[in-house]
C-alpha cells in the first residue's frame, strides 16, 4: 500500500499535471459518504465543512448511539469518531462496527483529545484504522480520509 | 491579550488557511462568536461536578471544555481544563473556587478577544 507521502506526491503530481492515480482521488471524492459524530458541534460543523469542500457527502451525529444507528442504516463510506461522547463512546462505536458484518470494513478514524499511549492503543485494539489527535489540522484530516477510501477500493 | 490573540489567530490560520472563503469565514466567526457564551454554560455544569466532589463527571466536562478550546486556539484555557481533567482522573481533585476563579480569569480575558476577531473575519473578504 502506498505510504502517505506517496499519496500527497501523487496529489501533487495531480495538480500539476493530473495522473490515472489520482482521478481516483477524484472519483473517490465525488462519491463517497463521510459519518462525522462529535458531540462539539463547532468542532463537527468544521469538519462537515471541510469534506464538503473536498466534494465528500457528509452525515453528522452528536452521540455515539445516533452515530451507530446511521452508519447501520446508511453504511457510509468512512467514519470519523469522537471518543469523548455522551452515552455509547466513540470507542464503543468503533468496537461494535467491528462486530456486524455490513460494517467490518467501513474505516474509521478517531479524532480524540485523549491522546495517553493508552487511549491511542485501545483505539487501534476496537478497530480504528487511523488515530488522531485534538487539535487536529483539517488538511490533515481530509487527506487521511482520502487515504483510507482508496486503500478501501476507492 | 496578545498573547490570547495570536494563539487563536495561529489556530484559525491553521483551520482556514491564507485565504478563507466568505462561508468559511463565517463558519469560524460563528464559532468565535459564540464560544464564550457556550464554554461559560459548560463551567457551570464543571463547576456543579467540581464541588460536589464528582470527579467522574469533571473529568469528562473539563475533557470535552479543553478539547473546545483547544480546537480555537485558547492554549491557556485548553491548559487549564487539561490540568482539572488530570486531577478528576488521578482522583485528586482541587480546591473548587481557585480552580474555577482561574478559569473565569481567563475565560473573560479571551472573551474580547474573540469578539474582536469574529468581528474582523465578518468584515474581511470581497
Amino acid at each position: 500500500l502506498p505510504t502517505l507521502s506517496l499519496l500527497d506526491e501523487a496529489t501533487d503530481r495531480h495538480e500539476n499535471a493530473g495522473t490515472v492515480f489520482t482521478s481516483m482521488l477524484d472519483r473517490a471524492e465525488t462519491a463517497a459518504t463521510v459519518l462525522v459524530a462529535d458531540d462539539d458541534d463547532d468542532v463537527r460543523d468544521l469538519i462537515a465543512f471541510k469534506l464538503q469542500m473536498a466534494g465528500y457527502r457528509v452525515l453528522t451525529a452528536d452521540t455515539g448511539t445516533a452515530a451507530l444507528s446511521l452508519i447501520e442504516t446508511q453504511l457510509p463510506d468512512a467514519v470519523i469518531l469522537d471518543v469523548g461522547m455522551p452515552g455509547l463512546d466513540g470507542f464503543g462505536v468503533c468496537y461494535r462496527l467491528q462486530a456486524l458484518r455490513a460494517t467490518v470494513d467501513i474505516p474509521v478514524i478517531i479524532l480524540s483529545a485523549r491522546d495517553s499511549s493508552e487511549d491511542i492503543s485501545l483505539g487501534y485494539t476496537v478497530g480504528a484504522d487511523e488515530y488522531l489527535t485534538k487539535p487536529f489540522h483539517p488538511g490533515e484530516l481530509v487527506r487521511r480520509v482520502r487515504w483510507l477510501l482508496l486503500a478501501n477500493g476507492g | 491579550l496578545t498573547t490570547a490573540a495570536a494563539g487563536i489567530r495561529a489556530r484559525l490560520a491553521d483551520l482556514s488557511g491564507d485565504e478563507p472563503c466568505a462561508e468559511e469565514r463565517a463558519l469560524l466567526a460563528r464559532m468565535l462568536g459564540a464560544y464564550p457564551a457556550k464554554t461559560a454554560g459548560a463551567v457551570r455544569h464543571l463547576a456543579e461536578a467540581l464541588r460536589s466532589g464528582d470527579a467522574a463527571t469533571v473529568e469528562a466536562r473539563a475533557h470535552g471544555l479543553k478539547g473546545s478550546a483547544a480546537n480555537l486556539g485558547a492554549t491557556a484555557l485548553a491548559g487549564l481544563f487539561g490540568e482539572l481533567e488530570g486531577h478528576a482522573r488521578d482522583g485528586d481533585l482541587p480546591g473548587p473556587e481557585p480552580a474555577l476563579a482561574a478559569v473565569h480569569r481567563e475565560l473573560d480575558l479571551i472573551t474580547p478577544v474573540c469578539a474582536v476577531i469574529a468581528a474582523e473575519l465578518t468584515a474581511t473578504g470581497p
